[in-house]
């Protein structure tokens, strides 16, 4: 019996849980900067979410994906130049939207010299 | 309508020949019939084969002929009855008028989307981001020469010589060898080793699986890739190392005309039917990027979502806002404005401007001005009119002192990089009209030429180029004697001496006379070897205008001349062929779309886009 009650409710949890799966796009906007597009691929499967950045030429994998309800998070890893950047989103799927936190982690070559990086926010918009 | 505009700015022109058909075929009876009648007439072609108002469709091709001949005063021949400027015109804008109606009948026509070659700059920008490497692959193929609009993408001049087919294999071998020892090139390839549990020809056939859709821009099958294991495996009968193996293969992919050749599925149905999502993706890009493809876009295609409105339009937005942008935005703009051609093949004279010749970054500045303006245009969604006149302009700090204006008042200094700016009063900078790269192509290298500029904003600004020149009349301006004017609009005001030249230079000059105050260099000057500049000018039809700003304002308040060539050429760029009468009926609707979107520049794209010339193939029976 507790067995079966603890099926239902990870059945109850799952289907509560906003399906994210495909492409999603947002437009981050910054005073005196261009602004720059944010495209996502989301593959999910229960509780277990993959997916993909998009970038200039090739895409760049989420790590450490997981959506909770309505609550996601995943990080990217990002290398130009030599320089490592490794940034985290999380926030919420909401109104058929999301709304994503990004922060970014000290660069590895610069730990001591950087300054926090302020947190942005960025919203997400279901394209396919 | 094309000839609607060859009334350049003249509110209204009598129209002695211009009301209907009958009309039309008066004139056709008083200046054609000697010759083009009876039994044997001139070459082959007789009036009366279009005698009849039905012939407006059934032989638009003859008509169409007959517009060309007569605008451009081949016909009548010298030495025969000629009509006056007034009834040349008003014929032929009947003729384009009828033809288009007829055209327009059944609404705007699918795209017969020939089949052409990746030109020069398309080529490279398409292996690089193939391979991720920075390396100029396309640097020893030859440029490209310009057809249909006039832009080099035109399907018309892509065609491949045996000895150009040997370049681009040149090119690949090149690439690929380069590639294969470039440890980003390597994972962007996918090349994966052989192993004890990968054999040489599975890893050659992996690498394929994933190199080959991104190439051919679609899907592959197993039996596509055939050809290319089938090159791997000879190299390895040959010996040739597993690197070399994979390279010769990828060899074959870059010369293989679905790599080399844009081309759709073909439509062998009766009618018109929508490109599917991979060769949507591939206008979408090769219009919009000069390249292949992202990522996004191809997972778009798989999923079958691009032909959705919503997405399309979603896309164009990125892509326009995108750095990639930048490959549409400066092939399309040096090409229309003629701008490539300013250091290149033409040069400012060195002695006459030493700023020009010793400075690089000011050289550079001045050519990337209309690229940077163009392209922020876009990015900012700012109307298509801005290119007219703006209250903004792109300066470096070097430009505005170019420009003489003062590079301290703006908020936060110009430097290096090229900039924004609101323009102060007076600076005579808005538009494309202010910018040097414009004013220097349009003159002589040692002096400005009102001709040149004249006939540079009749043609690339309206779309109107003027007639050539009739044969034996040698150029005014290079007439020489001791009787010779002084100043060049005492020069040239025997042009409206000469009635010869007074149709077409009645409306050349003034357009050039207006733009007197900048210099070669379009640096702003208020006198020329000690006398006054004179920068009035009047139109045929008695408008008068002053100065730069003024004959500005005069376009501007006949915008239409001005929006349907600037839409013509985007719509010849994006299609990469030249556009037939078929093509006006999608211009008419992109116009009409993007006047209800108060002229917005990406409104033009979204319109241009969306249009069926874009989105589908034409079948045997249009539409």
């Amino acid at each position: 019996m507790p067995h079966r009650l603890l099926a239902l409710s990870l059945l109850a949890f799952t289907l509560s849980a906003a399906d994210v799966t495909g492409i999603w796009t947002g437009i981050w906007t910054e005073p005196n900067r261009d602004p720059q597009d944010f495209s996502f691929r989301f593959t999910q499967t229960g509780g277990t979410l993959s997916g993909k950045m998009y970038g200039d030429n090739e895409s760049i994998p989420l790590k450490d994906a997981k959506i909770e309800g309505d609550r996601i998070s995943f990080t990217v890893t990002t290398e130009m130049n030599g320089q490592i950047n490794k940034f985290t989103f999380s926030g919420d799927v909401h109104d058929g939207g999301m709304e994503l936190t990004r922060e970014r982690e000290s660069s590895s070559k610069n730990k001591k010299e950087d300054k926090p990086a302020p947190k942005q926010t960025l919203r997400l918009r279901r394209l396919a | 309508m094309r000839a609607t505009a060859i009334l350049l700015l003249a509110a209204a022109v009598p129209s002695a020949w211009a009301s209907s058909f009958d009309d039309s075929q008066a004139f056709l009876r008083t200046y054609c019939a000697s010759c083009h009648g009876g039994n044997k007439p001139a070459g082959g072609f007789n009036v009366a084969e279009v005698g009849a108002a039905a012939s407006l469709d059934v032989r638009g091709e003859r008509w169409g002929r007959i517009l060309s001949r007569v605008r451009n005063s081949e016909m009548p021949p010298r030495g025969v009855a000629a009509p006056d400027l007034t009834a040349r015109e008003s014929f032929t804008k009947w003729i384009d008028d009828s033809l288009h109606a007829a055209a327009c009948a059944s609404g705007p026509a699918a795209d017969p989307a020939p089949i052409r070659r990746l030109n020069r700059d398309e080529y490279t920008a398409t292996v690089r981001e193939l391979l991720d490497t920075h390396l100029n692959v396309g640097h020893d193929l030859p440029a490209d020469g310009a057809g249909g609009q006039g832009f080099d993408n035109a399907a018309e001049v892509l065609f491949l010589s045996p000895v150009l087919a040997e370049k681009y294999m040149d090119a690949a071998k090149q690439a690929l060898e380069f590639a294969v020892r470039d440890s980003r090139a390597r994972a962007r390839i996918g090349i994966v080793e052989p192993s004890a549990a990968l054999t040489p020809l599975a890893a050659a056939r992996k690498i394929l699986a994933g190199f080959l859709p991104r190439a051919f821009r679609r899907p592959v099958t197993e039996r596509e890739s055939e050809p290319f294991l089938a090159l791997f495996r000879s190299a390895q009968r040959d010996h040739q190392s597993f690197d070399n193996s994979v390279v010769f293969m990828l060899r074959g992919v870059l010369m293989s005309p679905r790599f080399l050749f844009i081309s759709a599925p073909p439509n062998a149905g009766r009618m018109a039917r929508p490109f599917d999502d991979y060769a949507l993706a591939t206008r979408l890009s090769y219009f919009l990027w000069g390249g292949m493809p992202d990522e996004m876009l191809f997972d778009l295609a798989s999923l079958g979502k691009l032909r959705d409105p919503d997405v399309l339009k979603e896309e164009i937005g990125r892509m326009l806002r995108s750095g990639k942008a930048m490959g549409f935005v400066e092939s399309f703009v040096t090409q229309w404005l003629g701008t490539r051609t300013l250091g290149r093949d033409f040069v400012p004279d060195a002695k006459l401007f030493p700023k020009y010749a010793a400075d690089a970054e000011l050289r550079a500045d001045i050519g990337f001005q209309p690229t940077v303006f163009f392209h922020t245009l876009l990015a900012t969604n700012a109307p298509v009119t801005d290119l007219l006149d703006s209250n903004w302009t792109i300066l470096t700090k070097k430009l505005a002192t170019l420009y003489g204006i003062d590079p301290k008042q703006f908020k936060g200094d110009l430097g290096e990089q090229p900039r924004t700016v609101d323009l102060p009063a007076g600076s005579h900078r808005g538009g494309l009209l202010g910018m040097s790269a414009v004013l220097a192509v349009s003159s002589y290298p040692y002096r400005t030429s009102p001709v040149l500029r004249g006939k540079w904003v009749l043609d690339s600004l309206l779309g109107t180029p003027p007639p050539p020149p009739p044969q034996n009349v040698p150029a005014l301006e290079e007439h020489a004697g001791a009787a010779q004017p002084q100043s060049m609009r005492e020069r040239l005001s025997r042009h409206r001496d000469n009635p010869v030249c007074a149709g077409c230079h009645s409306r050349i000059d003034p357009l050039g006379f207006a733009l007197e105050n900048y210099d070669a260099l379009g640096q702003w000057r208020t006198e020329e070897s000690g006398k006054p500049i004179d920068n009035t000018g009047e139109l045929p039809d008695g408008t008068k205008f002053a100065g730069p700003d003024q004959m500005k304002a005069v376009l501007l308040a006949r915008k239409d001349l001005f929006l349907r060539s600037f839409t013509s050429r985007v719509l010849g760029f994006a299609l990469g062929r030249g556009l037939t009468r078929k093509d006006s009926c999608a211009v008419d609707a992109i116009l009409a779309q993007l006047a209800d979107n108060g002229y917005r520049s990406q409104a033009l794209i979204e319109a241009l886009v969306m249009n069926p010339v874009f989105r589908n193939r034409a079948g045997a029976e249009q539409p």
